[in-house]
């Protein structure tokens, strides 16, 4: 098991330098001057005398960024011979994807063209709430879609199992952004019912830095009930048929057989036996909850307008905020690496079978 | 009946999840919520200067004078009054004794001479507004006899001199400079080029533009009658108004502080906007979309809560035609006078503000002058109407004709048979931007022009636009109710070093009609002058004037003083009073039942 853990960990590390050659690639070709867009130096149209001073200022913040440096490692250039021979040329440490590497492992993706805030402070409390978001939003759809695919592989092609399938396949069919609005229109509206606050992680009227955790969360919990049940709906369908099939697949092997023929209870043969070997499907997507902390949230933090990673992923886009972009895909990146190592753990776990000391 | 009751008990108790947010209604004590659909970038006192920026600096920062939003006046507001001057370039200001910092100090003339220091500076990040400053300031000069009085000194008699500092916010020194750093280095030394950088200057610069001097509410502090008490990152602003606060005595719109809290509150997505005005969670917007006011007046409720209306504003959209194409591939297509009249021609604007604008999110932009400056608009100037038959005539008039029956006019330019066919470029994002260039690009191609549409990212919309290096594009330009300088847009100087002249518009008389203009201090004459420059620039057609754009504004009727304003931000809400007669509808009735 732990050769198995570091065999995979020595393999991100490629995977890892490959996103980040890919992140760095991508900085690199944003257009636009990045000094300029963090300046915002402008012309007085008339020749100014200062233009030169500018240029010097543009340069210093040039060495500040370190993008006065080459670009990589090493760069090839023609020799200066009447047949030209490529040349490569070796620049050592001193170069911008170094330079950007180590930053970046120190969670230093620069400065925000948008704001000129520091990008790693930016994106860190955003990203705690969208993990909280989509983690428990995860967990509520796990204790939901396993009883219902358990209930449904009980009894195959029974009329639950039919009814919840149509029911879960009509929501996996409804589009986020048609669901969020939709609930939005409903539970936040005068007009039909307005149960839930409509924007915002809090009200500006009511709500006070100084309470306590304890209030504080009361304050929050009605303003996360709406983008958690749109987060949540999504994946009940896909669980729960997950869980009924592969428990339906484990149905027909002989060891459940074996567990009937000794006189087990059909409920210990269920949940006992079969659930734990129907468990590997399951693990896969836990493996994808990371990612989805950073990508699947775009829609729904923009619709309630909280102020988690997604809706600063699309602040970022509409602003052409580059750095943040590219801290964003990194991030990205990271996480679908670690939730695979996640689930490759848990599925060692959760399968005696897997031998991965062999 | 048990299935009823259980029904009821669920409700009431989901209903109660949303907080009763009726707001306390005493006169004394009113919080009002602006609707805000972005945040602002920042709110450094001197390196930011976004419209929102503005917007909040109206209630929490002065500086010495501003220009009157309803009489285009301007208006002495730390000073006793205008800014007195003999020879239109020394400028005497006498400071009012009576104006205080949050910590009781008083205001002096080393807080501006500070103030003047950090804008000016190049070390400051504000390089795209500090040279506004550097054209027109010199120095400073500390009155002699009377400690309350200083002069500023001007580069050369300009009609713009005595505006120079409507928006320069007074930062107070003994905050940003407690040690006294800047004490010894005089102005003039700053602003000259041999400002010597010491390693001190460095490491103050590094901290003064620091990203947490741009939100956090302590370093916001100005001489307004509201403080920055809150900023809730992505979702709202919050100023409380301060208390002895040093106007309080006075009356008028940079003086009022009727609400006790003034909330900006971001909402972007166009449904939450809807409901938060529906739900009572928004009491003022300025920055609603046409079509999301339009929606919005479907709505009895909405109606009978609040006051909604299209204002005229000082801001004009324009197709862009580059006269002078100085990159090496482009292409002369709008160097003849002729073609780009023609285009103007073709260019649909009426049915662009029909369709895309409902005929009411903007009016006829005839010339660079909007017609609101009813001093300074030239009316013998028409609007250039539709009319394709005369733009055929125009372009077969400067040669395009098409030869080789492809349905795409074509002329010999440089020995080779060209087909007309350009490239428009536009900042990519905006919704009425790609539509008004889709239509215009339908309608060229009726008279045989093939408008290829290139949508870009906002920096390298600029930089191919500074670099002259287009065809033709789409921009937008602001301007203010008070005196605004042509030089940077239209004199040749400003085309000539690549500045914001893109299109290269401008001869000898043209710049000799604006430099005449900047050293006129008398006003009828300057009218006249820029008149003249309309009907030049209406001549010439470097821009296709498309539409000025208006702004749809919501206010509340529970308040009282609904004033709005063509000059930036449109509303000002310090001077907003409850009316004691107003009676809510649904659902602030409700609310208030349930109180």
């Amino acid at each position: 098991m732990l050769n198995y853990l570091i065999q995979r960990l020595l393999w991100m590390v490629p995977t890892l330098l490959a996103i980040a050659l890919f992140s760095f690639w991508i900085s690199i070709e944003a257009p636009g001057d990045p000094v300029e867009r963090l300046m915002q130096f402008s012309d007085d149209g008339s020749g100014s005398a200062n233009r030169q001073r500018t240029e010097e200022l543009k340069q210093e913040w040039r060495a500040r960024l370190g993008i006065d440096k080459p670009l990589f490692y090493w760069t090839i250039r023609s020799s200066e011979t009447s047949f030209p021979i490529p040349v490569p040329e070796f620049h050592g440490t001193n170069n911008q994807f170094h330079f950007w590497l180590g930053n970046a492992v120190r969670g230093d993706f620069g400065y925000s063209y948008y704001d000129g805030e520091a990008v790693g402070a930016k994106l860190w409390p955003k990203l705690r709430l969208s993990f909280l978001l989509t983690t428990s939003s995860l967990l509520l759809a796990f204790l939901i879609s396993v009883p219902i695919g358990v209930f449904g592989a009980s009894r195959p092609d029974g009329f639950f199992d039919r009814s919840s399938a149509l029911v879960l396949f009509m929501l996996y069919s409804l589009p986020t952004f048609f669901v969020g609005t939709l609930l939005l229109l409903t539970f936040s509206n005068p007009d039909v019912l307005y149960w839930f606050p409509s924007a915002g992680l809090q009200n500006p009227i009511t709500f006070d830095p100084d309470w306590s955790l304890g209030r504080k969360i009361k304050h929050w919990t009605p303003h996360l009930v709406l983008p958690f049940i749109t987060f949540t709906y999504g994946s009940l369908a896909y669980l729960s048929r997950i869980t009924r099939s592969g428990l339906a697949e484990e149905q027909q092997k002989d060891y459940i057989t074996t567990a009937r023929a000794k006189g087990l209870s059909e409920r210990k043969v269920l949940w006992k036996h079969s659930l734990r070997n129907a468990l590997l499907p399951l693990i896969t997507v836990i493996g994808q909850v990371f990612p989805i902390t950073v990508g699947g949230s775009v829609i729904i933090e923009t619709i309630f307008t909280l102020p988690g990673i997604g809706w600063e992923a699309y602040r970022a886009i509409l602003n052409y905020d580059y750095p943040v972009i590219v801290a964003i895909f990194t991030l990205g990146g990271l996480l679908t690496v670690v939730g695979y190592i996640v689930a490759d753990l848990l599925y060692a776990w959760a399968d005696p079978r897997i031998r991965y000391d062999r | 009946m048990k299935r009823i009751f259980i029904l009821f008990i669920t409700s009431a108790l989901l209903s109660s999840c949303v907080e009763n947010t009726q707001r306390s209604e005493a006169q004394e004590d009113f919080t009002v919520v602006i609707h805000t659909s972005y945040e602002p970038n920042g709110l450094h006192p001197v390196n930011d200067f976004s419209s929102l920026r503005s917007h909040i600096y109206m209630y929490t920062h002065r500086p010495l004078l501003k220009v009157d939003l309803g009489t285009f006046e301007l208006q002495p507001l730390l000073v006793t009054e205008l800014p007195q001057s003999e020879d239109g370039q020394r400028y005497l200001y006498t400071l009012r004794d009576d104006v205080t910092w949050a910590n009781g100090e008083i205001l002096t003339r080393e807080d501006m001479e500070f103030t003047l220091k950090m804008n000016l500076s190049p070390l400051s990040n504000n390089q795209a507004i500090r040279p506004l400053y550097s054209s027109v300031i010199q120095g400073y000069e500390a009155h002699p006899d009377n400690p309350n009085q200083f002069y500023l000194l001007c580069n050369e008699q300009h009609a713009g001199n005595n505006q120079i500092l409507i928006e320069a916010n007074l930062i107070q020194k003994s905050a940003w400079d407690s040690t006294g750093l800047f004490d010894s280095i005089p102005l003039e030394r700053i602003i000259a080029d041999e400002f010597e950088r010491t390693d001190a200057i460095n490491d103050y610069f590094e901290r003064f533009n620091d990203a947490s001097n741009q939100y956090e509410p302590e370093k916001l502090e100005g001489l307004g009658p509201y403080r920055i008490t809150e900023w809730e990152r992505g979702q709202y602003i919050t100023l409380e108004r301060k208390d002895d606060w040093w106007g309080d005595d006075e009356n008028g719109m940079y003086f009022d502080n009727n609400p006790s809290k003034i909330v900006f509150r971001i909402i972007k997505d166009d449904n939450a906007t809807l409901l938060a005005f529906r739900n009572g969670d928004i009491d003022v917007s300025n920055r609603l979309g046409t079509d999301e006011l339009l929606r919005l007046r479907e709505n009895e409720d909405f109606n009978a809560n609040f006051e909604s209306d299209f204002v005229d504003q000082f801001a004009y959209s324009y197709m862009g035609l580059n006269c002078r194409p100085t990159a090496k591939e482009r292409t002369p297509y709008f160097t003849d006078k002729l073609v780009r009249r023609a285009v103007a021609h073709a260019t649909p604007v009426r049915a662009i503000m029909e369709d895309l604008l409902h005929n009411q999110g903007g009016a006829e932009q005839i010339t660079m002058v909007s017609a609101l400056k009813k001093d300074e608009f030239n009316d013998t100037l028409d609007f250039i109407e539709y009319d394709l038959d005369k733009a055929a005539a125009l372009l077969s008039e400067a040669g395009w004709a098409d030869s080789d029956g492809d349905g795409i006019l074509d002329r010999d330019i440089d020995g080779a048979s060209t087909p007309f066919s350009f490239e428009l470029n536009y900042m990519s994002g905006n919704q009425t931007t790609e539509a008004t260039c889709l239509m215009i690009k339908e309608s060229l191609g009726k008279v045989g022009i093939d408008c290829n549409l290139n949508g870009m990212d906002f920096s390298a919309f600029y930089q191919k636009a500074y670099q002259q290096d287009f065809d033709a594009l789409m921009g937008a330009w602001s301007e203010s109710a008070g005196y605004t300088d042509p030089l940077q847009l239209w004199h040749t100087s400003s085309w000539s070093s690549m500045g914001a002249n893109f299109c290269g518009f401008g001869n000898d008389y043209s710049d000799s009609l604006i430099t005449t203009y900047n050293a006129t201090m008398n006003k009828p004459d300057r009218d006249a002058l820029i008149k003249e420059l309309q009907a030049e620039v209406y001549d010439f057609q470097p821009y296709v004037f498309l539409y000025s754009t208006r702004r749809k504004v919501a206010i509340h009727k529970r308040f009282e003083n609904r004033e709005t304003y063509n000059e930036r931000p449109g509303v000002l809400v310090n001077s907003f009073r409850l009316d004691p007669n107003f009676t809510p509808t649904a659902p602030l009735a409700e609310a208030d039942t349930a109180e």
